[in-house]
């Protein structure tokens, strides 16, 4: 059976409507079956953290503030992003096999579209699952992600909830996640360089790699998105969401508005 | 891939939890080898404080793979007597022995004959294909 594919743009919001957004298309996907590749960016710099990363006590709040930087959790998994100069992708769609097939297939897509922006990316080899930690989720490639000789280009995650998947990701368009170092309570912890990274003691990781630097030009988040729907393997149309998104929208813009959410030890 | 391992003596939820209910009212709950498999290597889990309250059919807690959460919904209502302590240390026992080492929590029944829902081994079987 091929599953139903709808395309939606949107324009950059903040980090509780992106999250908002993305969490009431995972439940759209468990309620129509329909897949939805979303791309899109932010409002202003913001940090996600991952579902299980301690933020209360470990990210410095006030730091935060003064660079003028937003915060929020995701409902996926995996470590803190700084989203600013990047484009943000998100499938929704029924769960039709394993976590490793579904990230799989989606970096097919990435990795296609990628090459059509013209960027010689690859897939990093298999490796251990890395723990929430406080760690940037840049500072270290993941089993099938993409990477530019080596060195992080996007960065995913996902859930699962209802018989449907959400997985949203990041593709750095600007290096800014060297920010991430300076907000952590205890900068021993973020692995950037001068420090040790927590997992790879001794390593200092490298910058990730950036459609800046692959290409020698900063393409737009739409030449982006064009790219990504045309690289889809799959019939597909646009979405204008529905009324019942539309209220879902509103009671997931509460979950991450939530000071508890966000801001857990 | 490689068969599923369905013990004969446990209940399964269509959401890939197993419960395993002995005579004395207490369930032990965990996640099937078919969802272990699925995720690969776990590496985090959030569950519920002992005394807290599980309903059938809810969510108790979260799982993490390969940066992947993935919710975990309680195959019966009671109250939890105990969580697994190793599994905060040691997430990856979820993987090596799901029915046994990685069991997540001990439930007191609220009502021990209540089985709504739930998958005999056999249905379980044909829900995952196996």
């Amino acid at each position: 059976v091929t599953a139903r594919w709808r395309l939606l743009y949107t324009e950059p919001l903040d980090g509780i409507d992106n999250m908002a957004l993305d969490h009431a298309l995972l439940a759209r996907a468990a309620r129509t079956g329909e897949s939805v590749l979303r791309v899109y960016s932010w409002q202003s710099p913001t940090v996600s953290f991952g579902r299980h990363q301690h933020t209360a006590g470990t990210y410095d709040r006030c730091r935060l503030a003064r660079l003028g930087l937003a915060a929020v959790r995701r409902p996926t998994g995996g470590r803190a992003v700084l989203h600013a100069r990047e484009a943000t992708y998100s499938v929704t769609a029924p769960i039709a096999g394993p976590l490793r097939a579904t990230y799989a297939s989606i970096n097919a897509t990435l990795l296609a579209a990628l090459r059509r922006l013209g960027v010689d990316a690859s897939l990093a080899p298999r490796s251990r699952a890395p723990r929430p930690d406080v760690s940037p989720c840049f500072a270290l490639p993941t089993e099938g992600e993409i990477t530019v000789a080596g060195r992080k280009l996007a960065g995913s995650a996902q859930c699962r909830e209802n018989g449907a998947y959400l997985q949203h990701g990041s593709i750095l368009i600007e290096d800014d996640q060297a920010l991430l170092g300076r907000l952590t309570e205890d900068q021993s912890l973020t692995g950037r360089p001068g420090t040790a990274e927590k997992n790879f003691v001794g390593a200092v990781p490298a910058p990730p790699a950036t459609l800046r630097e692959a290409l020698g030009r900063a393409p737009s988040v739409e030449e982006i998105a064009d790219a990504l729907f045309k690289s889809l393997d799959a019939e597909a149309s646009p979405l204008s969401l529905e009324d019942t998104v539309r209220a879902d929208l509103g009671a997931f813009r509460a979950r991450y508005s939530d000071e508890h959410w966000t801001w857990r030890a | 891939m490689t068969a599923s391992n369905i013990p004969t003596d446990l209940l399964y939820t269509p959401d890939h939890e197993y419960v395993r209910v002995s005579a004395d009212g207490v369930a032990e709950i965990g996640i099937t080898d078919f969802a272990q498999g699925e995720l690969g290597d776990i590496v985090f889990v959030e569950l519920p404080a002992p005394g807290a309250s599980v309903t059938a059919h809810s969510q108790f807690g979260t799982v993490e793979a390969v940066k992947a959460v993935s919710e975990l919904n309680s195959p019966v209502t009671g109250v939890v007597l105990a969580i697994n302590p190793r599994l905060d240390k040691e997430p990856a026992l979820i993987n090596s022995d799901p029915y046994g080492d990685g069991w997540m929590i001990r439930v007191k029944l609220a009502n021990p004959a209540a089985r709504d829902g739930l998958l005999t081994p056999t249905d379980y079987a044909a829900h995952i294909g196996a």
